[in-house]
Order: C-alpha cells, then structure tokens, then sequence
C-alpha cells in the first residue's frame, strides 16, 4: 500500500508562507495533480513529501508510516524534474543505474575498476543492467543509453529522466512539471503516455502542473492549490462542473469562465446586469451575488429575441468545431465569451449589436467572498413540481 | 565595415600589439640571452640572435652546475601537493558555503570574503613562527601547509555551485547519494571549468612563488625552481647571463608549454570567473 497523507503542512521561509495547513489524502495507485498558478506553493509540497525540504509544521505519511524523519532515499519516491536533472557527465545509462547501484551494491562493490573484483558485485552489475535495459525498453530508449544529456532532444531526456525513476520502482512518483519544457504538440502526446504509464505502474503518481488542461485530461483528482492554501481536492469532472469556490471555477476550465455581477431578486431569480435569470439561490433576497456561467452555457443570438444579455460583438474566434464570440456588455469590464458551432462562425459581424441567451440550469452561483452558494435551476424546479 | 570602423580597428590593434609587445619583450630578452656567448651579452650592440651559437654551453651549464632537475622536480611535487589538498578543502567548503542550509553560513562567507582581502604576506610571520615551533622550517611541507586552504578558491568554486540547479542536487539525493558523494560525483563533474581555471590560478601562483620558499627553506635539495635559479644567480654564475637566463628559460617553459596545452581551457576559465549567480 503507498497511500500518501499530507496532513496539516505549514512551510515558511523567511518571509514567505509557502503552505498553509495543507491536508491532502493520496490514495494508493491514484495519479493526483496539484494545480496552482505559479508560485501558489506546488513545488514546496512535492519537496517535503520527497523528504528534500522539511515542513516548519504538520506531518507526512506514506504507506501508513510517518517519514517525517526519513531522509529523500528511505522514502522509497522517485521524483521527476522539470529541468529533467540528468546528471550532465554521465551517460542516460549511468544515470539510470545510478539509483540501483547506490542501493544494492555496497560501497566497496561501488568502487571504480577496484569494485569489480569484490564479491557478488558481478551478479549485482549483471541485475542492474537488466533492470536498465527493461525499463530503456518500455520506454523505446534503448538505442540511446550512450548518449549524454546533452545529446538528447527534450523528448527524449524527458523519457531518461522518467527512466531513472522507474528503475527502482518505487511506490510513489512525484513530478514537478515534467511536460513543461516541451513543445505543444509532444507535451499532448506524453499525456497519454503518462496516463498509460500510470495504468501500467499502478503505482501513486503526484503530479504538479500550472496547466489546467493536464490537470483535466491526466487525473484521476485534482487538488487545486493557491497561496499556500488547498482550494478544492475532486474529479476533473467535478471540480469543472461543481467547483467550491470562484477562483478554482476561474483556473479550470478554457476559455475562462464568465464572471458576471447579480442580487438576488426573488426566491426564484436573480438579477444579472439587466437580466433576470430562473435561478433559485438559497441566498436571502437582496444578497449580492457573482454569477459564474461557461461559454457553452452561453448561446449567442439575435439582440431582440429574450436574450440575458444584450451588446455589441468584439471578436469571434474560430476554432473550427466552436466558435467563440466575445460580447461586449454595458456595466463589464471583460467581453462575455459565448460558444457557438463553429459553422455559424460567419453570422457574427464585428460591432454588430447581439444576443446571449443563458441556460440556467448551468450557472454557478458564488458569493462576495468567493464561496459557492447552493443553487438550482428555478425552471427545473417548477418542472419537478408540475 | 565603415571607413571610421576600419581605422578604429587598426588603431585597437595597434595599441594591443604594442601593449603585447612590452610585455613579452623581456621574455623573447631572455631566451635570446640564453643562446649567446658572454661576450655577444656584453656587446654594445643590440642583436636578438646571436652571431654563435652558445646554447649547448648556457643550457648544459644551467643542468650540470646546480641540480636543475631537482629543482623542476621539488616544483611539480610542491605545486601539485598544495593543488590537490587546496581542492579537498575549498571543494566541500564551497558546497556548503553554496547549497547547504545552516545558521551562520552568510556570516561565514562574508568571512572568507575577507579572507580575500588580506595579501598573502602579512601573515607570513606568524606562519613562519608556527611552522618552527611545529619543527616543520625547513620541509615540504612547510611549503605546502600554509596554502592548503585557499580562501580564493573556496570563493570561485562557491560561485561556481551557486549556479548549478538544486533539482541537479535533489535528483542525486534521491537516487541515494550521500552528501560527500553528491559533491565529489555531481558537483565536481559539473564545475569542471571553474576547478581548471582554479588549477591554473594556483599552480602558476605557487610554481613562480619566491618569497615563501626563501623564508622557509634552507637546503637546497628542497629548494623549488624560482629559489634554485636564485641560488645559481649568487653563487655558480657571478656575471655569467648566459647559463643563467638558460636555467630562468627553462623554469619558465613548463608553465608556458602548459598554457599553451590548456589554452582553450584557461580561458574560458577566465571568462567565466564572472559568473552569473
Ligand atoms: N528556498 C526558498 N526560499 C525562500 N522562498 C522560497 C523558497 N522556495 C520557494 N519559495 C517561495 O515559496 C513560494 C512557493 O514556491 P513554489 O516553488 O512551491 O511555487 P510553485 O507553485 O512550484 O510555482 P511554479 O509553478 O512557478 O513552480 C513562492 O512564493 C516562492 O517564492
Ligand atoms: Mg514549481
């Protein structure tokens, strides 16, 4: 078992307070992503659950047993960088058996040339190599373990660093942005080949990225993390259509979401800008309000049919399969971002006055502080009740 | 190029070559001096080559008259004694001083910072006091000890690992590593540069140094080669130049020879002493 449990994790240094009171349960085999814009303290967790900073508060757990005074290698994790961190002198080889011979060979075994004439150190090389090669092998790396660092495209040192942490199979990965520094089209492809690799290992991953996308399409949860604080920890699939609080509504998800100022107008509505729409908060009547609504719960039509929202067109992208119309509305400062098929993309003339129609059913509803307040469709209300 | 850009160029090389030219004057002087007979040194007119040839007699003097070899030889062991040990401290220093965490470490390099600012003369008393009441006057390892820990290159190699990226020093201490073997396999490796520019700076310094083994050594079987010359120049050659700009060539070609082998190499050491941090 390699549950991971973070508990109560406060980090400071001098004059920053990384963490505050993390408490985040990893469960055994699951592939977790801590998702934060920069800065927020991902990196800073990754580091103490590796053993490689120590927390100024709160404890760690792995497999059930407190490693809080473990040093990084009796933690039994393997850590991927974002730099990669080859060891630049040694070829990927070397850097891959690195790990194993510092684990299974005693220090005598280790030595250059004199080594290999201890006892047993042979049959150890011969183990390693086989670990090496196998590994090399899954990774379709084979062909390059003479190579130095150096002499490796991004791709590829990126395969050799997630080789020399899986030679020794350790019960928990830890990545810190490990896509990063590749190009879009590679970085989408090893998407699917870490989720792959996940599947295969069925070891638990922790994987760090800024990148919602990642987040989205690799986890099986997302913890969303900023300044130092846990926002939300749950599925891609609720934290995109359930999110807990305005600003993991605002990280997750592309485009943005529409934020939009509303009151309360009645049990069953609430009024935003000009419109009303058939939303029933559990809020008091007058209780000021933020409507988080996504484009594609915004449909663009005619200005004169009984739109929510009403202004003037101010960009249209097309994506091919969507298009996205942004709306200039009176009383916002940011264009509202409606979908639309992408074959309609042509109707929207730039400048042109236009309608947004909102589905209620999806709307989000957040407080002045941020916090989601519970919500339902009014419509599907009087539906249920008729 | 424009027409300004041109003349400024030749005037840019101009100055250079001049400046080039004072300084190896003296050097091109002195094995010129080395190949000529007493009374050609002695001549009223200056000539760079020598009308005949003396070198076998200069040359063969300044090897049989003193023990040359010996000297060239106490240089290389001395030099190379105080390199190595000034690597074995000012590389685990400089890890520490760069990437560890621990209470005091500013206050402790703002020190060695001052180290850097004492010249190395002004303690030579109290070292010399040291050594003779340790019994060591008149040793090698008189003339290693005091040199053993290098504030200079604690500080070039600090820089150094200051830029080397810590995910490289993570990576290391999760496959196991311990401290020592992360600075001598991971560090050292990757601060290469900085430790030959070190090399260079040390052996040239300790190779041409004359004030200390003149304080420290008085046999001549210990004696380094700047030393060694100097005890020929008192005593074999009284006002014979020939073989004594002979020994001086000769003390001096192995750091020449070596430069040139390490030239690519010094400098970019030198370039580097910059750093970024
Ligand atoms: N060694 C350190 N000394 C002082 N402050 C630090 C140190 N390491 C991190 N911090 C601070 O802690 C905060 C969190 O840093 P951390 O590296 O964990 O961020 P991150 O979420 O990983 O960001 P990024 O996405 O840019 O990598 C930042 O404000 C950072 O400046
Ligand atoms: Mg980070």
């Amino acid at each position: 078992m390699s549950e991971v449990v973070i508990d109560r994790v406060s980090k400071s240094f001098a004059d920053v307070r990384a963490l505050r009171g993390v408490s985040l349960g990893v469960r055994d085999g699951e592939f977790m992503t801590l998702l934060g814009p920069s800065g927020c303290g991902k990196s800073t967790l990754l580091r103490i659950v590796a053993g490689l900073e120590a927390q100024t508060a709160g404890s760690v757990s792995i497999g059930g047993e407190n490693v809080d005074h473990r040093v990084p290698k009796e933690r039994d994790v393997a850590m991927v960088f974002q730099s990669y961190a080859l060891y630049p002198y040694m070829t990927v080889y070397e850097n891959m058996a690195l790990p194993l011979v510092m684990r299974r060979m005693t220090p005598a075994q280790r030595l250059p040339l004199v080594g290999r004439f201890v006892r047993g150190s042979a049959a150890l090389r011969r183990g390693i190599d086989a670990n090496v090669r196998e590994v090399a092998a899954s990774l379709a790396i084979e062909t390059l373990l003479a190579r130095k660092p150096a002499q490796l495209s991004g791709g590829q040192r990126q395969r050799a660093a997630l080789g020399r942490a899986m030679v020794r199979h350790p019960k928990v990965f830890l990545m810190d942005e490990p896509l990063s520094n590749l190009d879009a089209k590679l970085r989408t492809q090893m998407r699917t080949e870490l989720a792959d690799l996940h599947r295969r290992l069925g070891a638990t991953f922790i994987y760090v990225t800024h990148d919602q996308s990642e987040a989205m399409t690799m986890s099986d949860r997302v913890a969303v993390m900023m300044d130092g604080e846990l926002l939300q920890v749950a599925t891609p699939t609720s934290l995109y259509n359930d999110p807990s609080d305005l600003r993991v509504a605002e990280f997750v998800g592309s485009p943005k979401i529409n934020v939009v100022p509303g009151v309360v107008a009645s049990e069953r509505t609430v009024r935003a800008l000009d419109g009303l729409v058939a939303v029933a908060a559990e809020a008091p009547v007058g209780t000021r309000v933020r409507l988080g609504i996504r484009s594609e719960s915004l449909t663009p039509e005619g200005a004169d049919g009984a739109a929510t929202f009403r202004g003037r067109t101010r960009h249209v992208e097309n994506l091919g399969s969507d298009c996205y119309v942004h709306v200039a509305v009176d009383g916002l400062d940011v264009p509202i971002v409606a979908r639309a098929d992408g074959r309609r993309a042509d109707e929207f003339g730039i400048g042109s006055a236009i309608g947004v129609a909102c589905d209620p059913d999806r709307i989000l509803l957040f407080d002045d502080a941020g916090k989601r307040i519970p919500a339902r469709s009014a419509v599907a209300r009087l539906r249920s009740h008729g | 190029m424009s027409r300004p850009g041109v003349a400024f160029g030749v005037f840019r090389h101009v100055v250079l070559l001049a400046g080039a030219a004072v300084m190896l004057a003296p050097f091109v002087w002195m094995v010129a001096t080395s190949f000529k007979p007493p009374h050609e040194i002695f001549a009223g007119e200056l000539t760079l080559l020598p009308r005949q040839w003396h070198a076998v007699e200069n040359y063969g003097q300044a090897f049989t008259k003193v023990p040359m070899l010996r000297y060239l030889a106490n240089g290389v062991f001395v030099t190379a004694a105080i390199f190595a040990l000034q690597i074995l401290v000012a590389v685990p220093c400089a890890y520490a001083l760069a990437k560890l965490e621990f209470r005091g470490r500013e206050t402790i390099f703002t020190l060695t910072l001052f180290g850097l600012l004492i010249p190395a003369h002004v303690p030579a008393i109290p070292l010399y006091v040291m050594l003779w009441k340790a019994g060591l006057l008149n040793t090698y390892a008189a003339l290693v000890i005091p040199f053993v820990i290098s504030v200079f290159g604690i500080f070039l190699m600090r820089q150094f690992f200051k830029s080397i990226p810590d995910e490289l020093i993570h990576a290391a201490r999760l496959d196991g590593l311990s401290e020592f073997a992360i600075v001598w396999r991971i560090m050292v490796p990757a601060a290469m540069p900085a430790l030959v520019s070190f090399g260079i700076f040390s052996v040239v310094a300790h190779w041409n140094d004359y004030f200390w083994p003149l304080l420290v050594i008085n046999s001549r079987e210990l004696a380094p080669p700047p030393l060694g010359v100097a005890y020929f120049r008192n005593e074999e050659a009284g006002h014979d130049f020939g073989p004594l700009m002979a020994g001086a060539v000769i003390v001096t070609a192995p750091l020449v020879v070596a430069f040139l082998l390490a030239q690519r190499r010094f400098i970019e050491g030198m370039t580097m002493t910059g750093l970024k941090s």
